[in-house]
């Protein structure tokens, strides 16, 4: 039996959604620099664009399912701190708000990551138009 | 803090099917809107769209190459995604300091071949120094 996905409904406001454990592992460096390019490896725009990849990558692993064709329409970023090289992250996901607007579905959602040590690494907020 | 640069460096990224599953694979977003034409084209997207914060890296390197490792200490980015981001487009990152704000830039994504705005929005820095340790 398959679990149906998230729906808009689902959301509740001020509700923590959950959260996810991951290892900034060298694959990710590795995949990044494939696409933006090897030269600033292992420099500070690597980094907070690996930030930005484990909020992506928490958001997904924790609101699953989803339906698909979900856009987002606006990200708010703050890099507080960037994760280390191995460092194991913890990113906390939860519903700020969901709104109907020109009856659209828009949820914003906020992850924030910390590192091992316990600093916090990263808050995003991503407005997100749900699909139906 | 001393004075920021007027603008940001302009960095570049040509969007390609590669590029985009590249992404897809590195986030873990296999959202069909980025990789499956028959049902992106369908949504109120019409077509196959890049993953919007793909874009946001692009700015991490401008950010990086006119100001350096210490400005990424307290950066914090507001965007909104205005217009897709299609395959093809050659992207283009750029910034520039807000007259009413010293440690701000308005920053901008744009499709070179279009000229059009993908993604606009500011860029706040703290305490930033030109030249500093990686946080």
């Amino acid at each position: 039996m398959t679990t149906p996905p998230i729906t808009f409904a689902d959301f509740e406001p001020g509700s923590p959604l959950g959260s996810h454990v991951e290892a900034c592992a060298p694959a990710l460096a590795k995949s990044w620099q494939s696409i933006f390019g090897s030269a600033d490896a292992g420099s500070a725009a690597q980094g907070a664009g690996i930030a930005v990849v484990l909020a992506m990558r928490a958001y997904l692993a924790v609101v699953s399912p989803r339906p698909p064709g979900n856009i987002q329409a606006r990200q708010r970023f703050q890099v507080h701190g960037l994760p280390r090289a191995g460092e194991i992250v913890r990113s906390e996901v939860r519903c700020l708000d969901k709104q109907v607007k020109r009856e659209r579905f828009y949820v914003d959602l906020q992850v924030q990551g910390s590192g091992d040590d316990g600093r916090v690494l990263y808050t995003a907020v991503m407005s997100l138009i749900w699909a139906r | 803090m001393n004075q920021l640069p007027e603008t940001l460096a302009p960095t570049q990224l040509t969007i390609t099917p590669e590029v985009i599953a590249a992404y897809a694979e590195l986030t873990q977003d296999f959202n069909p809107i980025h990789l499956d034409a028959e049902f992106a084209a369908k949504t109120l997207m019409g077509g196959v769209i890049a993953h919007g914060t793909m874009s946001i890296g692009l700015i991490w390197q401008a950010l990086e190459n006119s100001i350096g490792a210490a400005a990424f200490a307290d950066a914090h980015l507001d965007i909104r995604f205005v217009n897709p981001v299609r395959v093809g487009e050659t992207l283009v990152a750029g910034g520039r300091l807000r007259a009413d704000d010293p440690r701000s830039y308005d920053v901008w994504v744009r499709a070179g071949q279009h000229d059009g705005d993908r993604l606009i929005g500011s860029l706040s820095l703290a305490a930033t120094q030109t030249t500093g340790e990686t946080p």
